[in-house]
């Protein structure tokens, strides 16, 4: 190898190194609250069974209406805490306390697993929700989280 | 001829000289104890991965994925600081396995640990991807462009790919050894840029002290190990034994002596048929060394070195003058009298392989055990050290054995280095000690014909390093 050529090989490499240094990766993105994008899109569409009259709603799962939080529910990645409002005897919102966004996986896992578990538990009725594939500590934790909110709601 | 001045000046092989040769000293630990330590972090680092829930995330493929991913990247790193200590030219390494041994280690490894760490990231990116149900490439830019220093683990990766790409025979072959090297060097870049993103993203470590800590001890240990034997211990040497080019005398066409004087040479330990590595401090070859074996024992006054231009940049040691400092490492070679297991002994040369037979043919006491040298060379100009070889032989009563002349050739008729010729050469070959240096094939053929005559493989010596 000629100097000349090392020389300059040496010095691009340094450069190169300098550049990929001084690339931060964006600030991590801090509880984006994954619930408030959906709860529009929700539209709880009560009751597919019942005729849309009279609701009558607290006959099905005789939830009080109110707010209620969950348990903070520890996972190895991170807390997760739900807040699950009743309204008419359903449950018409879960909105995320807490979800693990330590790092930057958990982050990606929470944005994506939240709005599928608030769907689920929306559909569900109930804290009765399937694991989601590659967010199984967070899906569990959720349930958790949720059905600690509803037995207060009895 | 010059050569001649050379041969009137160096002293005769039987005055005594102050020599001092390494002692074989008990080793503390075996090389089976250093496989144990190096297998027993292995497992440790695997205990970790298990520890952490790796055989518990065997649900869903995507957490599937994502366990075999980080199995992946923590036996692959492992390994690849395992390379670097292989590579280290730690003594107690090289004691125990000769750098020969080590190297073939090093070449095995480095394809391992290239496919380990690809393996990660092929796992790793799909595994996330399938977790949070995105397509494979969208999620490697969210990895790279959002995840802490996956970028430059990316850069890392390729890198890494590269060394082993232009570690492939058959680009090796295209590459001189210079540009080979320089490139080899970005793997110690590869390491040191994927290290951010093991403690930052790797859940191994984020979450679990003792395991950072441990695995911050293994970067620290085997760094400690490449400064004190790559910078500590040549510095030392150098400092200490200042040496400088004395002479420079033509041996044969494109082959010379280098005679090195320096202080305190007593102290020097080595072993004839040990070579070190030279440093030639002038403004071309000061930043790579040249593993040459000394071509005559130590005595105190100076030290021989004999090359012939090979590579790039050796040819231009012809170029060297008397007065070029030197640095110096080592004694490195397992290539020693010490490895005799039986009195008798051959000898066998392949060309400029004769220097560190030279030297060991010094060391091998003149007694009534048979003594036999065979020297083969493609020109009779190519013979070096013809005198004094003969002197050294005579003294010892034992046999040389000129093979001059390419193969097929009416001076040649028959093949050299055939069962049939060692035999004829030799009729008690089986219960010698056999020790060959010369050109790879030539020491792989006879190897073989050797092992296909009955030696077992303590009784076979080859000095592969030489050469280079």
């Amino acid at each position: 190898m000629m100097p000349t050529r090392a020389a300059v090989a040496i010095v691009a490499t340094a450069l190169a190194v300098v550049l990929l240094f001084s690339f931060k990766t964006p600030a991590q993105s801090r509880p984006r609250t994954p619930a408030a994008d959906v709860s529009q899109g929700a539209t709880p569409s009560p009751s597919p069974s019942v005729s849309g009259a009279s609701p009558s709603p607290s006959v099905a799962s005789g939830f009080k209406d109110g707010t209620y939080t969950g348990q903070d529910v520890f996972t190895q990645f991170g807390d997760v805490q739900v807040k699950v409002t009743i309204a008419g005897g359903r449950i018409t919102d879960v909105q995320p306390l807490q979800m693990p966004f330590e790092k930057q996986r958990s982050a990606e896992i929470s944005q994506f697993a939240g709005p599928q578990l608030h769907d689920e538990v929306l559909q569900a009725q109930s804290a009765q929700i399937d694991t989601l594939s590659g967010a199984t500590y967070t899906s569990d934790a959720y349930a958790q989280s949720v059905q600690a909110a509803l037995d207060q709601a009895h | 001829m010059s050569s001649i001045v050379a041969r009137q000046q160096q002293p005769g092989p039987g005055p005594a000289r102050a020599v001092r040769p390494a002692q074989p000293g008990r080793l503390l630990f075996t090389a089976g104890d250093l496989i144990l330590v190096v297998v027993l972090n292995g497992g440790l680092v695997v205990a970790m991965w298990v520890r952490h829930g790796g055989l518990n995330q065997l649900g869903s493929a995507s957490a599937k994925l994502t366990a075999a991913g980080q199995i992946t990247a923590l036996v692959g790193t492992y390994l690849a600081l395992v390379q670097v200590l292989l590579m280290s030219r730690s003594p107690w390494l090289e004691r125990r396995f000769g750098m020969d041994g080590l190297a073939q280690w090093h070449r095995w490894l480095g394809f391992t640990v290239t496919i380990l760490i690809s393996a990660h990231v092929v796992f790793s990116t799909v595994g996330y991807a399938l977790g949070v149900g995105s397509s494979v490439a969208a999620e490697a830019w969210t990895l790279i462009t959002t995840y802490p220093y996956v970028l430059m683990a990316t850069v890392a990766t390729g890198l890494l790919i590269m060394v082993a790409i232009t570690s492939l025979r058959m680009m090796r072959r295209r590459l001189s050894w210079e540009t080979w090297r320089f490139l080899h060097l970005y793997a110690y870049l590869a390491i040191a840029l994927a290290f951010g993103h093991e403690l930052a993203v790797g859940s191994d470590f984020s979450d679990d002290a003792i395991a950072r800590w441990y695995w911050i001890a293994l970067y620290v240990a085997v760094g400690l190990c490449v400064l004190a034997f790559r910078v500590g211990h040549p510095l030392r040497m150098s400092l200490r034994h200042r040496l400088r080019v004395a002479r420079v005398v033509p041996e044969a066409p494109g082959v010379v002596s280098l005679y090195v004087t320096g202080r305190d040479l007593y102290r020097l330990q080595a072993r004839a048929g040990q070579y070190f590595r030279w440093r030639f401090l002038t403004p071309t070859s000061w930043w790579r060394t040249h593993p040459f074996s000394l071509s005559a024992g130590l005595n105190g006054q100076y030290l021989r070195l004999t090359v012939k231009g090979v590579g790039d940049d050796s040819r231009g040691l012809q170029g060297v003058h008397p007065g070029t400092r030197l640095a110096v490492e080592g004694p490195y070679g397992l290539f020693t009298a010490q490895r005799q297991s039986r009195p008798k002994v051959l000898l066998i040369a392949g060309g400029i392989g004769i220097t560190p037979l030279r030297a060991l043919l010094e060391e091998i006491p003149p007694r009534k055990e048979a003594i036999t040298l065979i020297y083969r060379a493609t020109r009779w100009e190519d013979v070096v050290f013809r005198a004094e070889l003969e002197q050294l032989i005579r003294d010892r009563r034992g046999t040389i054995h000129y093979l001059i002349g390419r193969r097929g050739s009416p001076e040649l008729p028959y093949d050299p280095l055939s069962a049939q010729t060692l035999r004829r050469l030799v009729p008690d070959v089986e219960s010698r000690d056999v020790f060959i240096c010369g050109p790879a094939s030539m020491m792989q053929r006879v190897d073989g014909i050797l092992r296909s005559i009955g030696l077992p493989s303590e009784q076979i010596h080859l000095e592969r390093f030489a050469l280079l």
